[in-house]
This record gives C-alpha cells, sequence and structure tokens, in this order.
C-alpha cells in the first residue's frame, strides 16, 4: 500500500460474496419455518416427558411396596453348664433322682473312655456267645 | 427499505387478513442489512445464514409485542447485535478457549479465501477488524459498513453517543495503525 490508509479517506467495501440468488432463497426458508406448524410440546419435550413419567411411575412404585421387616438377628448365647445346674436347681421337684445320677454319670465320663467301655462290652459278647438281642430280651 | 413506512409494515403484519404479506415486506426491507451486519461479526456464511433466519424467526414471533418505542430497523437490528454476541459467547465456550481465539480462528478461515472474496485491502482491513474488542467491532462495523448515526448505534445498543464516538475513533485509530504498518 503506497498512500496511507486513513478511515474518513474513501471507503473500503467488506469484501464477503453470497452465492448466487442467496437472498430470495433466505426469504422462502424463512417463510418455511415460520409456516411450518409448531409441534404440540409433549412431542417437543418427549425425551424428558418419558423420563420424568418413568421417574414418577418408579417413585410410585417404590413407595407403595410394603417396607420389608428387617430380619431382626437373634442372638442366643450358649447354653452353660452351670445354667443346666441352676435351671435343675431351681426345678429340682421335676426331675427323677435315678435320670440325673445317670445324665449325671454319662456325663461325667469321658467320650473315649465310653467308646472303649462299649468296645469292651462288645468283646465280651463275642467271647461269650451271647446273643445281643436275646440279652436285651432276657432284660 | 422500499416506498413502505414502519406504520404501514406493522399494520400489514396485524392484520390477519395481511400478516404473512406484512412479514414479507419486513423481511424483504431488512434481510440483507441484517444478513450483511451478521455476517461482518461471525464471517461465516453458513453460520451468518443461520442466525439470520433465527433473527427474523424471533422478529415474527416478537412483532406484535414491539411497542413501537424504536424504529423498526433498530429494533430488528438489536436482535440481531444480541444474537450475534450470543452466538460469538457459545463459540467461545464450546471450545473452552479464550477471547482472542475464536477471533484468531475467523482470521484464519478468512485467509482460507472461503469466506473473504474481496481484494488484497478488504482481507487486510477484516483481520484488522478482528484485532478488536467484540463490542468495538460491532459499532465500528455500524457506523463505517451500515453509515448508521450515532443516535441509532446508541439506540441498537443501548449506549450513549459519547461512549460510542469514542469507541469509534479509538477503532479507527488502531485499524489505521494496523494497515498502514506494512
Amino acid at each position: 500500500m503506497n498512500q496511507k490508509f486513513n478511515i474518513d479517506n474513501g471507503k473500503i467495501k467488506p469484501g464477503f460474496s453470497v452465492p448466487e440468488n442467496y437472498f430470495n432463497e433466505l426469504e422462502v426458508n424463512i417463510q418455511n419455518k415460520i409456516s411450518r406448524p409448531q409441534k404440540p410440546w409433549i412431542s417437543r419435550y418427549k425425551y424428558v416427558v418419558s423420563g420424568a413419567a418413568t421417574a414418577i411411575i418408579g417413585v410410585t412404585v417404590w413407595w407403595l411396596q410394603p417396607n420389608p421387616v428387617a430380619p431382626v438377628a437373634v442372638k442366643v448365647a450358649p447354653v452353660q453348664s452351670t445354667d443346666y445346674a441352676l435351671y435343675i436347681n431351681e426345678n429340682i421337684e421335676e426331675f427323677d433322682d435315678d435320670l440325673l445320677y445317670e445324665s449325671y454319670a454319662e456325663a461325667s465320663t469321658p467320650t473315649s473312655a465310653r467308646a472303649a467301655e462299649d468296645e469292651a462290652y462288645s468283646s465280651y459278647l463275642i467271647d461269650e456267645d451271647i446273643d445281643e438281642n436275646t440279652l436285651i430280651d432276657e432284660l | 427499505m422500499g416506498n413502505w413506512t414502519d406504520k404501514e409494515l406493522l399494520e400489514k403484519f396485524r392484520d390477519p387478513q395481511s400478516r404473512d404479506y406484512g412479514f414479507n415486506l419486513i423481511m424483504q426491507s431488512y434481510n440483507q442489512r441484517v444478513y450483511w451486519h451478521v455476517r461482518r461479526m461471525v464471517i461465516d456464511h453458513d453460520d451468518a445464514n443461520d442466525l439470520t433466519q433465527d433473527i427474523f424467526i424471533r422478529v415474527w414471533k416478537g412483532l406484535d409485542n414491539f411497542n413501537e418505542d424504536s424504529k423498526l430497523f433498530t429494533w430488528i437490528y438489536r436482535i440481531a447485535t444480541n444474537e450475534c454476541i450470543t452466538f460469538l459467547n457459545k463459540k467461545r465456550k464450546r471450545f473452552f478457549i479464550p477471547i482472542v481465539n475464536v477471533e484468531n480462528e475467523l482470521a484464519h478461515s478468512l485467509e482460507s479465501g472461503k469466506h473473504c472474496t474481496g481484494d488484497e485491502i478488504q482481507l487486510k482491513l477484516q483481520k484488522a477488524l478482528l484485532t478488536l474488542p467484540e463490542k468495538q467491532r460491532m459499532v465500528f462495523n455500524m457506523k463505517y459498513f451500515d453509515e448508521l448515526k450515532y443516535e441509532e448505534i446508541a439506540e441498537i445498543t443501548g449506549t450513549s453517543v459519547g461512549a460510542l464516538k469514542a469507541s469509534y475513533h479509538i477503532a479507527a485509530k488502531k485499524i489505521e495503525g494496523i494497515l498502514n504498518k506494512d
């Protein structure tokens, strides 16, 4: 540019162009947009409406459901032998003395000892050729 | 705007019998001015096309409430100006880039030749304009290209005449400085 540019001396045009016949088409396009019937609001917001409906149904179903009863965790304390003794002492008249002595003897005999005792009885019956069922009948 | 006055155009539009005809007359009167106003701001033809259509749809919807406090032309220009500013702001937000980059992007697209078919000085002027702040560019465009009076620009932008004169003067000096630099 040889000459100094001065904003007040001569006007520079913007230098933009548009496609041929553009402004006629623009009018037609605007007219078409305006005359196009508006969609009903339910159609325009169908996604919002369907989302809201789903949410409402979900909340309603949840609300109407009977409240599930929370399972009550019952903790049963293991019964101690002292508890049995205490119970028996308190209700002694309800128990048969012989039964109690027998139970006591059984409880106080170690399991291994009892097993050895049972085995000894069986060997004795076999050695003496005594039928166990006959013995039971006789007794 | 042809031989029609604002009053006549509005009467035609408000009469249900001639509503469409009235709006067609308004479009014919202003569509080119609105388009060029928008185009100078957004540079891209497709963007300007979309925005111009949106602007006239807004005009159609809002014309019943137009209370004739201002000229029809300044009212339409105000809608167009607001649409341009909204569009450019959205563009900035969409790309998460600071203000200067949108203008840089527009300057690059000017250089590509797709949007600017003018000569070298026209291209230089457009690139220089893109260095201005958005509102200063808007004021410069309305004064320099559209040859609007300061009072009309004041009505469109809601800025005082004094501030507009100062803005235009500063913009003009910047542009002269850029164009005379080379």
